[in-house]
């Protein structure tokens, strides 16, 4: 019996209900967190972002979210810059503006500050790193000439008016120099370079501009874009209108929060099949009904969309999504639905691998994550640790038990750093020792190891305990519990940035 | 329509039971036999051949639980009868490829094996599927079963070719050791 003989008595005798299970299988768990993680990295992002602009424009909130913002209209995606921003599309009812994140609640003040670019009045942060020779890579449409300082050390002027030294000679050929209130065609920027359109992307939505390393880093617009409907906001994000047939959807139930997300992206090369075109026509047919005010932390923005027959989608919205991008094609830019279930039933009969889904409880997760949004290239003396050669820190969160129903932190529980290199990442999660039990069961750690005691193989020993990564293992030093996921992260790497944060 | 109700139309003999057949599965069997033959028309041929097949075992089988798992281990089967008929040369480079990888992890049990020894493998097979976590199973049946490529797999699952192709070299060690421990012997290849 050769080999093919065995794959077809032996594999064609696995069980069918595995066969058929096989093909219904979406992946999970822990990513989830993560792809939560970066999106509150956004989240802050849009933290700063407001009080920039609020400060700029000395609008009390409520003024500001109703102040016209760019438009992001089915324009076909450009690689010039604009020139005015776009005016608002008509609307038959009153407009809504997605308000901001908001603080209150929180003693979460700037908490950071991440690059970013300011481009026509709009400020973007930093999304994805892509390699050097991503197609995604557009036309040169403007460079910033230095540099910006952060926060309260430099990115403020003395005079109080925002811009940055060089600002107008960085205005290469925009001519809108001489003036240190950000307008159309200026480049502010907390690095200094060319700036890059996006292909297939309007520049009001999304820039390139090459990192240290010469990789593509990718920043989207994170703030004010103005929303009249779900239509407008599926036209936002996807330039729905013209590239439907780019559409398609991926979608899990999150086994560590017992919610159902739904995750709807714009692929390339993904079929548009009828679940998907049921579900888009559903939005479409929809209407944003509120904003709603909910603390929470790890949202860009919320709004409750109305569909046909009553039931309403609260959705959180992200510019971003990360883990799986960085294969390079920029396919996936999507936003994110959290389901209430008796909201969710109009979708999950869409969708035969939601149908009769647990969607569990919604909203009463007892655990946050804020986000310090540090990166090495201006924050990386705030992280206690070495960072090694190659990557970077793709973000520093806290975390936090909260009391949500009255949106008030009650203490922090851990400290999460999260190291990338181009697809390979790795994560240190630093918390009590005594309170590391939990998170060690899940991922099957059986012991903290003394971090002088830690070794290569130790690192290398503890792969394969849960799906995701592919290593795990425990540290301890004093008191002080680290626990390490990696992703296809070389240990030496890894070691280094352990002993490091422990000494 | 759902699977019971087709399977009353075969009982039946009503001949919509195959065109409804088709239009819920008719893609999905069709990919499984790409994936192996690796030709449009065979393909096609192999998932009308489906059709003929449940058509003339449906009754006596009522295979109302895993209705398509029943139509997908047909159509793999013709697929796979249909590449060894067109002989060894012109075995496509998955088959090829996914016949040393099955080399290494099950064992030849030899042309004069009896069938029960050959249940007892797929037992075997079973036990060890059943004990390890969804996403590893869905890994090894999405490769070995639907005969999918590993980029395939990758991009379905959001992992990296490297992890699918790191988790079928340790699922293949790890039944090949299972079975080693149950008595199975390999020869020097595997």
């Amino acid at each position: 019996m050769d080999g093919m003989d065995r794959l077809d008595d032996v594999i064609g005798g696995v069980d069918p209900s595995f066969v058929e299970a096989a093909k219904k299988y979406k992946p999970a768990g822990r990513r989830a967190v993560i792809w939560i993680a970066a999106a509150a990295c956004v989240a802050l992002a849009a933290v700063f972002a407001t009080k920039l602009a609020l400060k700029r424009n000395e609008l009390p909130p409520e003024e500001h979210a109703a102040a016209p913002s760019p438009s992001a209209s089915a324009e076909r995606p450009s690689t010039e810059p604009s020139g005015e921003p776009t005016a608002a599309p008509t609307a038959q009812k009153e407009a809504f503006v997605i308000p901001p994140y908001s603080p209150e609640n929180s003693d979460v003040t700037d908490g950071g500050v991440v690059r970013y670019i300011l481009y026509g009045g709009r400020y973007y942060f930093p999304y994805i790193v892509l390699p050097q020779d991503t197609p995604l890579l557009g036309e040169k449409i403007g460079a910033i000439a230095s540099p910006c300082g952060i926060g309260s050390t430099g990115h403020e002027g003395a005079d109080g008016n925002f811009g940055s030294p060089g600002a107008d000679e960085a205005a290469e050929g925009q001519g809108e120099g001489g003036t240190d209130e950000p307008s159309e065609g200026l480049f502010v920027g907390c690095r200094a370079g060319a700036v890059f359109s996006a292909v297939g992307y309007d520049p009001e939505f999304m820039l390139i501009q090459r990192n240290d390393n010469g990789a593509a880093e990718v920043y989207v617009n994170g703030e004010g874009r103005r929303i009249d409907s779900a239509a407008d906001l599926l036209e936002n994000c996807f330039r729905l209108s013209e590239d439907t047939g780019q559409l398609g959807y991926s979608v899990w139930n999150n086994e560590i929060d017992p919610v159902c997300l739904l995750h709807y992206f714009a692929l390339s090369g993904t079929e548009y099949d009828d679940k998907a075109a049921a579900f888009i026509s559903a939005l479409l047919d929809s209407e944003i009904v509120e904003g709603v005010a909910i603390p929470e932390h790890s949202a860009v923005r919320k709004v409750i969309v109305k569909l046909p027959g009553g039931a309403e989608l609260l959705l959180d919205l992200f510019d971003d999504c990360t883990v799986s991008l960085r294969k390079g094609d920029l396919n996936f830019l999507g936003f994110r639905l959290k389901l209430a279930p008796e909201a969710a039933e109009p979708i999950m009969e869409l969708i035969d691998g939601l149908k009769g889904c647990d969607m569990g409880r919604i909203w009463d997760e007892e655990h946050l994550s804020l986000d310090c949004v540090r990166t090495d290239s201006v924050f990386g003396s705030a992280v206690p640790g070495v960072v090694p050669e190659g990557y970077e820190i793709q973000h520093c969160m806290i975390h936090y038990d909260v009391d949500r129903e009255n949106g008030t932190i009650i203490r922090e529980r851990a400290l999460e750093i999260v190291y990338y290199n181009m697809g390979r990442f790795f994560a240190l999660e630093i918390m009590p020792a005594s309170e590391s039990g939990e998170i060690m069961e899940y991922y099957g750690i059986k012991k903290l190891i003394p971090v002088e005691e830690l070794t290569l193989d130790d690192l290398e020993g503890g792969r394969s305990k849960t799906d995701f990564y592919t290593g795990e293992c425990g540290a301890v030093k004093g008191d002080t519990a680290i626990i390490v996921l990696m992703y296809e992260s070389a240990p030496e790497d890894v070691f280094a940035a352990v002993a490091s944060i422990a000494n | 329509m759902d699977d019971n109700a087709i399977i009353e139309l075969f009982l039946a003999r009503d001949e919509s039971a195959i065109a409804m057949t088709a239009e819920k599965y008719g893609r999905s069997l069709r990919s499984i036999a790409r994936s192996v033959v690796r030709d449009e028309r065979e393909a096609e041929e192999c998932e009308n051949d489906t059709y003929l097949k449940a058509w003339n075992s449906i009754p006596p089988n009522e295979p109302r639980e895993h209705f398509f798992a029943y139509l997908g281990a047909i159509t793999r089967r013709l697929a796979l009868n249909c590449v060894r008929d067109s002989g060894r040369l012109r075995r496509g480079a998955t088959v090829v490829e996914l016949t040393k990888e099955m080399e290494e992890c099950i064992p030849d049990i030899g042309e004069a094996s009896e069938r029960a020894e050959l249940n007892e493998l797929k037992a075997e097979l079973n036990g060890y599927l059943a004990g390890v976590s969804e996403r590893k199973r869905s890994v090894f049946i999405r490769r070995y079963w639907y005969f999918e490529e590993i980029r395939t797999i990758a991009r379905e699952l959001k992992c990296s070719e490297s992890s699918v192709k790191t988790t079928l070299l340790r699922m293949r060690r790890e039944l090949k050791a299972i079975l080693i421990e149950k008595g199975y012997s390999f020869d020097e290849r595997g």
